[in-house]
């Protein structure tokens, strides 16, 4: 670990602790001096530090994204793996999981990606710091226990109650399956991948690909129509990081029993929506009426009542 | 299918160990080479069955010699190619390495990546894109190297 590292573990042990140059100096081995500069490298980095005379230096946070700051919040451990540019979260998660085979969790987080994509390789508009874009391997190997409808209603209720923590003025909705709304807007997307091993021909690991729209800041004019974003308010983007992992990490044990399916009704804005369904072989017209245990979308096609498990909502009408 | 295509596959079951071999490429061009003594009569200028025709008359027409499959992993939708607007992975005639991916499967927004467990080449396709499949279902034919 570089000093820099060092001194910033040492922050995060002692967050909002006042700490002097001499404390500091004395637990690193080194000269006060030392302190002061590797103090201005973190500052660079976007680190918020605190000093005032006669009490020394108070750790505050930063505002960027740090693979030391989220990995000092999460329950579990995780090898993670940060990049200022990818070209996708997912692709990389799964690349390093077909390599390593060593069945290990990982969090693969980027500041921007060039190729971000959601199914059916659709693009995901990714600028670089106006969001989070960020995939989970999670080692799997049972696929007969694979529930697929579970598994992603599951991560959808865990994005949008990590996001209602830093965001809890906002209000967020799911459109089924796994896209999250604000403002009848589309601020996150959700890909997930079951990841087969060739040699066993069995599933080693689930990648939960989680890409979020944050703020408006980095996006263009001429795109604000097309993409979504929460807010301009500055969060704490490793703390909700952390929250979607820990979240995540917490449900997903025991998520076949589906505690969380109550939840994702009450989040799902359809509810009574006229929609389209594109189900690749035909489109189907109706009313919503509900989501099953299941995760199922449930539509009043003409007075009869049909029960969707494949395909997509194409059409809206408010 | 070209002429020297064809000439190049009779060259390659001359030389090989099979006794028959059977393919439909892309262009619809439907092929039957046999080395059997009374080759099974296959598609070629096959006659509509009369009603007596019964299955007993020909218990040799399912040749023995059936390759690998590619199956489904999980239950879900079958896509041969990763976007709409673009080429499929793999398409019949196509030169397949052990884990390359030949198709995708969608189940409740859970995508799987399905992978070719051998080396071989792709002779038959058994599933259409936008296909329902069920667990185990087979999708691709394969012949390994």
């Amino acid at each position: 670990m570089m000093k820099k590292d060092q001194l910033l573990q040492l922050f995060i042990e002692h967050k909002g602790d006042w700490l002097s140059g001499n404390q500091l100096a004395n637990k690193m081995n080194i000269s006060r001096t030392m302190i002061w500069k590797l103090i201005n490298q973190l500052r660079q980095q976007g680190h918020q530090i605190d000093s005032k005379t006669n009490q020394g230096y108070k750790y505050i946070g930063n505002n960027e994204l740090n693979p030391q700051l989220i990995e000092s919040d999460l329950n579990n451990e995780y090898e993670i793996i940060f990049k200022k540019e990818i070209t996708s979260t997912n692709s990389y998660a799964k690349q390093i999981n077909d390599q390593s085979q060593d069945g290990k969790h990982r969090l693969v987080i980027a500041e921007k990606q060039t190729q971000g994509h959601g199914r059916r390789g659709r693009s995901f508009y990714s600028p670089a710091k106006s969001g989070i874009y960020m995939s989970m391997v999670v080692p799997f190997h049972d696929a007969k226990h694979l529930n697929p409808g579970l598994l992603t209603t599951m991560t959808a209720v865990v994005v949008a109650k990590a996001l209602k923590k830093s965001y809890p003025e906002e209000e967020f909705w799911v459109k089924w399956i796994n896209d999250i709304y604000v403002n009848n807007k589309k601020v996150v997307g959700i890909l997930t991948e079951l990841v087969m091993d060739a040699e066993l021909m069995q599933p080693s690991a689930i990648v939960v690909g989680v890409g979020i729209s944050l703020s408006s800041k980095e996006i263009p004019d001429e795109m604000k129509d097309k993409v979504g974003w929460i807010s301009d308010k500055q969060i704490d983007k490793n703390k909700l990081v952390s929250d979607i992992v820990n979240g995540f990490d917490e449900e997903f044990p025991h998520y076949l029993e589906a505690n969380f399916i109550e939840d994702y009704q009450k989040m799902s804005f359809l509810n009574g929506k006229k929609v389209s369904v594109d189900t690749t072989k035909e489109t189907i017209d109706g009313t919503v009426t509900g989501i099953d245990k299941e995760g199922h979308l449930l539509l009043d096609v003409e007075g009869k009542s049909t029960t969707i498990n494949n395909g997509e909502v194409v059409k809206v009408n408010f | 299918m070209e002429q020297k295509d064809i000439e190049k596959l009779m060259d390659k079951f001359d030389k090989s160990s099979m006794k028959e071999f059977k393919i439909t490429a892309d262009d619809g061009t439907d092929l039957y080479f046999s080395k059997l003594e009374h080759a099974a009569v296959q598609n070629v200028a096959q006659p509509a069955p009369a009603a007596g025709a019964t299955a007993s008359e020909q218990p040799a027409a399912k040749p023995a010699v059936s390759g690998a499959k590619i199956k489904a992993p999980l239950v879900g939708i079958v896509y041969f190619a990763p976007s709409p607007e673009k080429p499929v992975y793999k398409k019949v005639g196509d030169h397949v390495k052990k884990g390359d991916t030949v198709c995708v499967i969608e189940a409740m927004k859970v995508i799987n990546e399905v992978k070719s467990p051998v080396s071989g080449t792709i002779t038959k396709k058994v599933a259409e894109n936008g296909d329902m499949v069920e667990y185990d279902q087979p999708i691709f034919e394969i012949e390994e190297d």
